[in-house]
């Protein structure tokens, strides 16, 4: 056994005995929130910008904006990209180097919720032909303290909510000039929650001890009306009543989660 | 507060202080981290775990091979118990209590093996530990009379914490690391004690003999 | 670095931006212990630049091949976000540049870190810039000294760096971005308290007496840097610890639990 599978095996068994006892490592109950807070245009340079602190997690996102080539297969709609980038800094367990597979999970997972809710018009940013606006989104974990999902889907979508896009003059972007924002509606903004199961306790906002304890997870985006993204982690499975009693769950915390949008 | 000391500051003449956070030059002593001078003794607010021999370790046993039991000390340190050292055998995942014995590289070598059964394992930064444990162990024998848990404090930062009312012991050192650096600590985890008593009245225990003894051992 | 430009870069004995020739950019500050993972960290606002420093070590050598049985290796990486100018997105990863910043600012702290009390273990710097105005080695670099002293890692001494340039024919400390582009020479370098130049680059064109003034003026301007850390720790050890990092004070905050 590795030195990192005996420490998550002594950590879980740590957390399950408070589990069981109908009580949390850190005192919350199982469906509470630890402390969120936002700030936003805290990169002047992006044109979009936000910080979220989950707990004692930290995200930063932003985004920038380009005149880029569009989709083929969509030629008069404009992009967009999210990317996210876990930093070595953030954690003595990730490592510098190209993204790995829970990189690119935590990213993609981000980006289907942002693009399912449809959140940004994209067909309102054809410019000419061959030419439509990008949309960068990228994130940064700057500090690990478990449940990247829900703190990187505020952050993502914080970002595109308080974006100022530049000027376009004869093509080009002035850099520097903005002309508006995009006028997002907050209904449509995703918000995400992040279920965790360890044995037979499902709790929401998994802390850095309790997600290194997981069996499995299940990640459940929304907006006012949709279910917009999943995402069921880890090796262990959840039923058919569970999956539909923590979409009723996100639902009920979307509520709380919305009035960071504003 | 007291004055802040850099590391390369000039610590004044007939302060104490630990080696490891200390420098001499031409009969100098200037500090290599950030503390204070408290009761001319030169407290390390931060100092990065350096191991020596005589050291208490508490550690988690993650591997065994046929001459050793290899111990994690969540530091760059690998601990090793030497089959031979030990009577009957440890089990990957037991906690053990030892003291370091030989340095070589990044093996300590540990001796006086002891399992410590139960109980919770919690990480603390090491330069917290002279603080968690007390002048005179004074802080974790408060803890343990108040909680009546018996704790084991490893120099590397790891804490065992066994008994009844360990989720208010851990609530104590939390509060401890955070704090380390205030005056009127001791005071502060007192009330915090008998505030959390108050909630969830305690089964006022002493510690074993044993288990007060081994810590006086622990104390430098 | 342009050379001779339209742009006029001194006017009145006054740069650009109003400052004097050995004034330092604002907002000028320093904070330490704003991550909660990494055993050090700091974050510098430096005009327009904000910087985050994450510090990991001493820790195991992995790959056991990178443990050096006489001290402890350090490995110091520089990134970018891909926000961090006005410009273009920029791109995720390595290169030259950066690549490059990370050996000179490691060489820089090998001269102070105390490698040798910690054989055969790795000391991890990480240098996220976030927001990027030119001077981001320098900052990083005074960032980096703060975060391992946070981190506990014995120091003979901090060291701190300041970039001087020559732009519309002056020596300027703490050359900015537009210096830096119309201007006639950088320089960054970095010192220790005792006067120990850790670093040194350039790149332009200057003359013995302007590279003897450039060397005066940082080090003059290191001594306000590391008056800069002295009271972050001073700030850091007033109140308990356990702060979190803020970009911005005070801006759109929503606590879910005072709702």
């Amino acid at each position: 056994m590795s030195k990192f599978s005996v420490l998550s095996k002594v950590r879980k068994e740590f957390i399950t005995s408070f589990l069981d006892k109908g009580k949390r490592v850190d005192g919350r109950d199982f469906m509470e929130y630890r402390h969120i807070e936002a700030e936003t245009n805290v990169v002047e340079n992006a044109e979009g910008s936000a910080l979220v602190r989950l707990g004692t997690t930290q995200i930063i996102a932003g985004l920038k904006v380009e005149i880029v080539e569009p989709f083929p297969q969509e030629p008069d709609r404009g992009i967009m990209i999210t990317n996210a980038e876990l930093l070595p800094l953030a954690s003595e367990n990730f490592e510098p180097g190209p993204p790995d597979e829970r990189t690119i999970e935590f990213a993609r997972v981000v980006d289907r919720g942002i693009r399912s809710a449809e959140v940004v018009d994209l067909s309102k940013y054809y410019i000419d032909e061959g030419k439509v606006l990008g949309f960068f989104v990228d994130l940064y974990v700057l500090d690990y303290g478990g449940n990247l999902f829900d703190a990187g889907t505020l952050a993502a979508a914080l970002a595109l909510k308080t974006a100022r896009l530049p000027k376009i003059e004869n093509g080009e972007l002035i850099r520097g000039e903005y002309s508006g924002g995009l006028d997002l509606d907050i209904n449509k903004l995703p918000t995400s929650t992040t279920f965790t199961k360890i044995g037979d306790n499902i709790i929401l906002d998994p802390n850095v001890d309790e997600e290194m304890a997981y069996d499995s997870q299940l990640v459940v985006t929304v907006n006012d009306d949709y279910v917009v993204a999943m995402q069921k982690r880890g090796t262990g499975s959840f039923k058919k009543s569970e999956v539909l009693n923590l979409v009723d769950k996100s639902f009920e915390k979307r509520k709380d989660l919305k009035k960071l949008y504003g | 507060m007291e004055k802040i000391v850099l590391p390369g500051d000039e610590l004044p003449e007939g302060v104490r202080y630990n080696p490891a956070s200390v420098r001499k030059e031409n009969g100098k002593a200037y500090a290599t981290v950030v503390g204070a001078v408290e009761n001319n003794y030169f407290v390390a607010y931060e100092l990065a775990y350096v191991p020596h021999v005589g050291m208490p370790i508490v550690g988690l046993v993650y591997d065994k091979k046929p001459s050793a039991y290899f111990v994690d000390t969540t530091t760059a340190y690998t601990g090793l118990v030497l089959t031979r050292e030990v009577r009957g055998s440890l089990d990957v995942g037991d906690i053990v209590s030892a003291k370091v014995q030989r340095i070589e590289g990044t093996d300590l070598i540990l001796g006086y093996p002891r399992i410590l059964r139960g109980g919770k394992l919690l990480k603390v930064p090491s330069s917290k530990v002279p603080r968690i444990i007390g002048k005179d162990a004074s802080m974790v024998n408060m803890i343990k009379e108040m909680t009546g848990t018996s704790i084991f404090v490893g120099a590397n930062g790891y804490v065992w914490i066994g008994g009844d009312n360990v989720d208010i012991a851990i609530k104590a050192i939390h509060h401890i690391i955070k704090r380390a650096h205030l005056h009127g600590l001791t005071d502060e985890i007192k009330a915090l004690l008998i505030e959390e008593n108050g909630k969830n009245p305690a089964t006022q225990q002493t510690p074993t003999p044993e288990e007060t003894e081994s810590l006086e051992n622990e104390v430098e | 670095m342009g050379g001779d430009s339209n742009i006029e870069l001194i006017k009145d004995g006054k740069r650009l931006d109003g400052r004097g020739f050995d004034d330092f950019r604002k907002p000028l500050t320093l904070e330490v212990g704003v991550l909660q993972e990494a055993d050090g960290s700091a974050y510098i606002e430096w005009g327009m630049n904000k910087i985050l420093v994450g510090v990991f070590g001493p820790k195991e050598a992995i790959p056991k091949h990178l443990a050096d049985p006489d001290k402890a290796t350090i490995r110091c990486i520089y990134t970018m976000s891909t926000f961090a100018s006005l410009e273009e997105h920029g791109r995720m990863g390595p290169n030259r540049r950066a690549n490059e910043i990370g050996k000179v600012v490691r060489e820089a702290l090998e001269n102070v870190v105390m490698v040798e009390k910690f054989p055969s273990t790795i000391i991890d710097v990480y240098m996220m810039v976030l927001q990027a105005e030119g001077g981001t080695r320098v900052a990083s670099l005074t960032g980096a000294a703060a975060a391992l002293i946070n981190a506990g890692i014995p120091m003979r001494e901090p060291i701190a760096g300041v970039a001087v340039g020559k732009a519309g024919g002056h020596v300027l400390l703490d050359i900015g971005k537009e210096e830096d582009n119309y201007g006639q020479a950088d320089v960054p370098m970095a010192f220790t308290p005792s006067g120990d130049i850790v670093l040194l680059q350039m790149d332009g064109m200057m003359t013995r007496e302007e590279i003897a003034k450039a060397l005066d003026m940082a080090q003059e301007g290191s001594k306000k840097l590391f008056d800069l850390q002295r009271k972050a720790f001073e700030k850091e050890y007033a109140e308990p610890l356990g702060k979190k990092l803020s970009l911005k004070e005070e801006e759109s905050k929503v606590d879910i639990h005072k709702l």
